[in-house]
């Protein structure tokens, strides 16, 4: 089979937009197009307003620096990121920096879409990176993104409701409240009263974080997503165990019956309202706006994190390290400035200012700035003490696990962004919550179903594009 | 003399045609070719598979599934859209005070940006603190809230948000037509000793009949080809596989999978499906009409 | 019996009366034409008996039952449209037919019924055809056709050849009272085309402002119009009218214009009398008006001088446009003047046919 060069859609996309440029040149272009000033166009998942603020900051900056670029910052949802990006890089079209999430970057590289940014882990000096987030995105000896902050979600109680319906939080969070699935099943059951518009916990129905929850849990289940010789194991024990866990929680109704449509900023809400009782995602942000949905309930005596039970097959629990990784694209035509913006945007006082915004929500991931005295007196690193020192420990305890990654050795796997920005997974927990499959019958299915589209991709050959070039 | 006149003709048809080939000839070419190759969507290298695509969706579940659905989905809101649109426009046909205010408001869903609506039909639906549900238990409808967007009830939902965001289209086309029909056939009907149903059966529904089939064809277009609706009410996942129709299931192959071969055998049996559906309309018309 | 009564009837549009105290009875088999200039409310009084428009006042009774609260199909009337409202998407045949079909009649008794009506408006031919494949003559027939077949008390007709050009109208006209001769159908028929009425009308109906002014046989309206309106509505050319004032010299009473003096006949003289009034207008028909050379003896008499503006040669007559002093005056004689335009003429009046209304409310006084 000789593979055949024909026009790709991205060269065709390139010429559409190379005629469109002709037409509206004119209209367009600055005046003097000659000295046409350089544009960097900048991606990022931190969306809200002061997010917005901090990194234009960076970009501001940078403009004086660099009199004759342009920067263009754009903050876009966490949720939308696969697909956009997807998208824009199928048109040839990609921004010259992005956050992209850690499963993406190995799908991303081995299509030749990335360049390395050693560049900038040189820069900040490697060692003053912290070792978790220093790995995620090291392969072939090159570091293929670098991330914007770390931190983790946390199994977040509202203490005050717990507490009312006689269960105790323990003040010292590495006392776990339930040690397993079953315990943390009993007392949702227990806090669930439906009449009164009541749940024990809030799942979201948004696939990207549906699947996070998965990951976790297969973790903390003892399984992950892949075997080591990058195989889905999601007709094994663990995983079907959690596609169990999954099914008793919406057949005993302590989760919103609605609970598939809905959508993370929903389940904050829920949260906030007392509408349930405890969410398995609660980033640190959310501290910071407790007060716009529950005025005068933003301190620890309200919401409080909880260490995570574990599965019938797990000895430890495990937590999602959320940290989006900077990348630069190999189509970008500035990537030396791309390169210098990165650095800039690590700078002590930008950066400070960057992580400033949520500090419960995210640390910085040089050791410099950990240990800075601007950063030390952070006012909400006191006020919210728990919910931070939960997430240290985590991290310490090597019980964080990238975003979409649920084995050390899936850091690796070069398909895991396509088959979890797929929909395989989050079909089969529906096919399991609408009583269609059982859990072994809907695990066997995504394996099959994700087998198949590995074999589409080109697994188990190494890697498609260097035997292309070999054949 | 007459060179020059071509060469002015053609210069002037030189941007239309540059815009029909470029951007409908040329695409739609361009997904049937890769339709028949194993075309990923980051990749520029593909093999020719022949009918493999096609082949392998057909012995699929949730290729069918959305089949299903996108037949379920795109007739529900036609004709519930078709109905609601029909009533509205009769009613807004009739003198009353305040009339072209309420003409006014019954547009307002087909101008609000579709994720506005859906964010909207989402909070007013929602189990936990949806008013529509507190409202239904106030007045004693029902006991306990109606999980309007869990796993049995979506599709009813997708299809009512569709039929109310896009049933103004139908109110303005019918309405349109209605207010050139001649009050005096109304008139010669009652007299004639037809009442109001006979005489909206025998003069209204068959003096609206083109524009009804006009409407029809173009909300079958439009409905069959809808992704925003169906993709934002499950945000991109939950219960995206219940309501998923050929758009969306080609979306996913195409940027969730990156098959973008595949997404495009999709996108081709869409096309052929409703070309198919316009033959058999016009047949059906025609036969009518002779 | 009366077959058609309307007893004070009133109807106003928002503060526009549209039909003022309207009274009327309408014998079985008469043609009733009512006319009046547009707004005068006789199409709203026609559409109040056919129970399009609801009734303010007043009440309406047909073949001695009263109709107020019953909608147009329980009233047993027929009605034809300015437009003809024939229902486009059905063929002739189906047009025809549709009064029967919603009155449950069935299907074998509607064909003959409709065959017959086609058979007598001569559309035999144009059973198949849509209305859009008819001219304006054929669909007019239709529309007849679909008041005929279904035989009602009484029919309606709203101005129902203005649509027609002028030919076609005039045969239209004589064909309408010929089919009203064959069906003895009580007819009320509404234009604002006073030959229209003064030819087909038994009686005919002059409205003016939603009032009626005048209800009469058209030699009734023409030869004693009972005021001014009337009198200047019904003719064609238009009656002359002259402000003017009664002298009397050697006890004989003269009309005085200002520009002529005519002689009271002595039979009117005493109306004139009792009114003890002395300003008038005088009416003169321009047919009345004739040569003061023409011997034949007669009642015509006295004597107008007057300037010829226009002459208009109609065939049999002549149409003469003149001034007198500060009047213009029109006259309609039997033969070509021998005076040129801008000469002076001499004229006589038929003083047996003068008009005299009150100069304060227009009411006719001889």
């Amino acid at each position: 089979m000789a593979k055949k060069k024909g026009i790709t859609r991205r060269d065709f996309l390139k010429g559409v937009a190379g005629a469109a440029a002709l037409g509206t040149g004119a209209t367009f272009l600055p005046r003097k197009a000659h000295a046409a000033k350089r544009t960097l166009r900048i991606w990022h998942t931190e969306a809200s307003a002061v997010a917005v603020k901090a990194v234009q900051k960076v970009c501001d900056k940078f403009e004086q620096l660099h009199p004759d670029v342009k920067v263009f910052a754009e903050g876009l949802g966490w949720a939308g990121l696969g697909t956009k990006l997807t998208t824009s890089i199928a048109a040839g079209n990609p921004p010259d920096i992005t956050h992209i999430q850690p499963y993406m970057y190995r799908s991303l590289q081995i299509k030749g879409e990335l360049v390395p940014v050693d560049d900038v882990y040189n820069h900040l000096g490697i060692d003053n990176i912290f070792e978790a987030v220093r790995d995620i995105a090291h392969y072939d000896g090159k570091y293929w993104g670098i991330s914007h902050e770390v931190g983790t979600p946390v199994l977040l109680i509202r203490k005050d409701l717990a507490e009312k319906a006689g269960y105790k939080v323990p003040k010292d969070w590495t006392k776990p409240m339930f040690k397993t699935w079953d315990e943390e099943i009993e007392y949702l059951e227990a806090v669930t009263d439906p009449k009164k518009g009541q749940w024990g916990m809030s799942l979201p129905g948004t696939a990207y974080f549906l699947q996070e929850h998965c990951g976790r849990w297969v973790a903390s289940n003892g399984g992950s997503f892949y075997d080591e010789k990058w195989n889905p194991v999601f007709d094994q024990d663990p995983f079907v165990g959690v596609l169990d866990f999954i099914l008793t929680l919406s057949k005993k109704k302590i989760v919103p019956p609605d609970w598939l449509s809905q959508s993370w900023l929903g389940m904050i809400q829920e949260i906030c309202l007392g509408k349930t009782t405890l969410i398995d995602h609660g980033y640190g942000r959310i501290a910071l706006s407790i007060d716009k949905y529950a005025p005068g309930k933003a301190s620890e005596d309200y919401f409080y994190p909880i260490w995570r039970p574990v599965g019938p097959l797990g000895e430890k629990s495990y937590t999602d390290l959320d940290a989006e990784l900077w990348v630069v694209f190999s189509k970008s035509k500035n990537q030396d400035l791309a390169m210098e913006w990165l650095k800039l945007f690590y700078e002590r006082d930008l950066y400070l200012n960057y992580i400033a915004q949520y500090p419960v929500h995210m640390y910085p991931i040089t050791k410099s700035l950990a240990n800075d005295p601007g950063y030390k007196a952070l006012p909400e690193l006191k006020q919210w003490k728990a919910w931070i020192d939960i997430q240290a420990e985590y991290i310490s305890r090597k019980q964080a696990l990238p975003v979409g990654i649920y084995a050390p050795h899936e850091l690796h796997i070069p398909f895991v962004m396509e088959v979890f920005d797929s929909g395989i997974i989050v079909d089969e927990i529906v096919s399991v919550v609408q009583g269609r499959r059982n859990p072994k019958q809907a695990g066997q299915r995504m394996t099959e179903r994700t087998k198949e589209l590995i074999k589409k991709i080109g697994y188990p050959v190494p890697d498609p594009i260097k035997a292309a070039k070999s054949a | 003399m007459k060179y020059k006149e071509h060469i002015q003709g053609l210069s002037l048809v030189a941007p239309c045609l540059v815009i029909i080939f470029g951007f409908i000839f040329f695409p739609v070419g361009y997904s049937f070719w890769l339709s028949f190759t194993n075309k990923q969507t980051l990749y520029p290298d593909y093999d020719y598979v022949g009918f493999g695509n096609y082949v392998m969706l057909s012995g699929e579940e949730e290729f069918w599934m959305s089949m299903w659905q996108g037949t379920i989905f795109a007739v529900g809101t036609i004709f519930f859209q078709v109905i609601l649109g029909l009533a509205a426009a009769l009613v807004l046909n009739q003198a009353f005070r305040g009339r072209g205010f309420v003409r006014g408001l019954t547009l307002f869903p087909y101008m609000l940006p579709t994720i506005v609506t859906i964010l909207l039909w989402k909070w007013l639906l929602s189990t936990t603190y949806g008013p529509i549900n507190y409202f239904l238990q106030v007045i004693g409808i029902i006991d306990q809230p109606v999980v309007w967007l869990g796993a049995n009830w979506i599709m009813a939902s997708t299809i009512f948000v569709g039929v109310w965001q896009f049933f103004p289209f139908v109110v303005i086309t019918l309405l349109a037509r209605l207010q050139t029909i001649d009050l005096e056939l109304y008139e010669a009907a009652a007299i004639d000793g037809a009442n109001a149903w006979k005489r909206f059966f025998f003069i209204t529904l068959p003096q609206l009949r083109f524009v009804l089939l006009v409407v029809i064809l173009l909300r079958t277009f439009f409905m069959f080809t809808k992704f925003d609706v169906p993709w934002l009410m499950a945000t991109g996942g939950g219960l995206q596989r219940l309501i998923s129709n050929w758009p969306v299931y080609a979306f996913r192959r195409t940027f969730g999978q990156l098959q973008a071969g595949e997404g495009a055998a999709i996108s081709v049996l869409l096309f052929f499906a409703l070309v198919l559906m316009t033959i058999i309309y016009f047949r059906i018309y025609r036969k009518e009409e002779a | 019996m009366k077959k058609l009564v309307l007893k004070n009837i009133s109807k106003r549009f928002g503060k526009v009366v549209a039909v003022n105290n309207a009274e009327l009875e309408i014998e079985d088999q008469e043609f009733i034409v009512l006319v009046g200039p547009s707004g005068c409310g006789k199409t709203t009084t026609l559409r109040m008996v056919a129970g399009l428009e609801t009734v303010d006042e007043g009440e309406i009774y047909i073949n001695d039952r009263l109709v107020n609260h019953l909608p147009p199909k329980n009233r047993d009337i027929a009605m034809v449209f300015q437009n003809y409202a024939l229902y486009p998407h059905m063929n002739v045949y189906q047009n025809l037919a549709f009064g029967l079909r919603m009155r449950k009649i069935p299907k074998a008794e509607r064909e003959p019924k409709v065959i017959e009506a086609a058979r007598i408006l001569g559309i035999e031919e144009l059973l198949e055809r849509k209305p859009r494949q008819l001219s304006g003559g054929q669909r007019q027939r239709v529309a007849l056709g679909r008041a005929i077949v279904r035989n009602p008390e009484v029919f309606l007709f709203d101005e129902p050849l203005s649509n027609l050009d002028a030919k076609l109208r005039v045969q239209m006209r004589t064909e309408l009272k010929k089919l009203h001769k064959r069906l003895e159908a009580t007819s009320v028929y509404v234009t604002h085309d006073q030959v229209e009425a003064m030819t087909m009308g038994d009686r005919i109906i002059v409205m003016k402002d939603g009032t009626i002014q005048q209800i009469g046989s058209p030699s009734d309206l023409y030869y004693k119009p009972q005021n001014r309106f009337v009198a200047g509505f019904i003719g064609s050319p238009t009656m002359n009218f002259l402000p003017c004032r009664i002298l009397e010299a050697d006890s004989q009473l003269y009309i005085e214009t200002g520009d002529f003096r005519l002689p009271l006949l002595d039979h009117f003289a005493d109306k004139v009398r009792e009114r003890g009034d002395s300003k008038f207008i005088l009416g003169i028909r321009p047919e009345d008006i004739r040569e003061k050379k023409s011997v034949q003896p007669s009642s015509f008499g006295g004597s107008i001088k007057a300037q010829i503006n226009v002459t208009e040669i109609l065939g049999k007559e002549v149409f003469l446009d003149l001034t007198t002093g500060e009047n213009t005056l029109s006259a309609l004689i039997s033969a070509e003047p021998e005076e040129n335009l801008g000469q002076e003429i001499e004229l006589e009046v038929n003083l047996a046919r003068i008009h005299l209304f009150s100069a304060d409310n227009g009411n006719a006084i001889i």
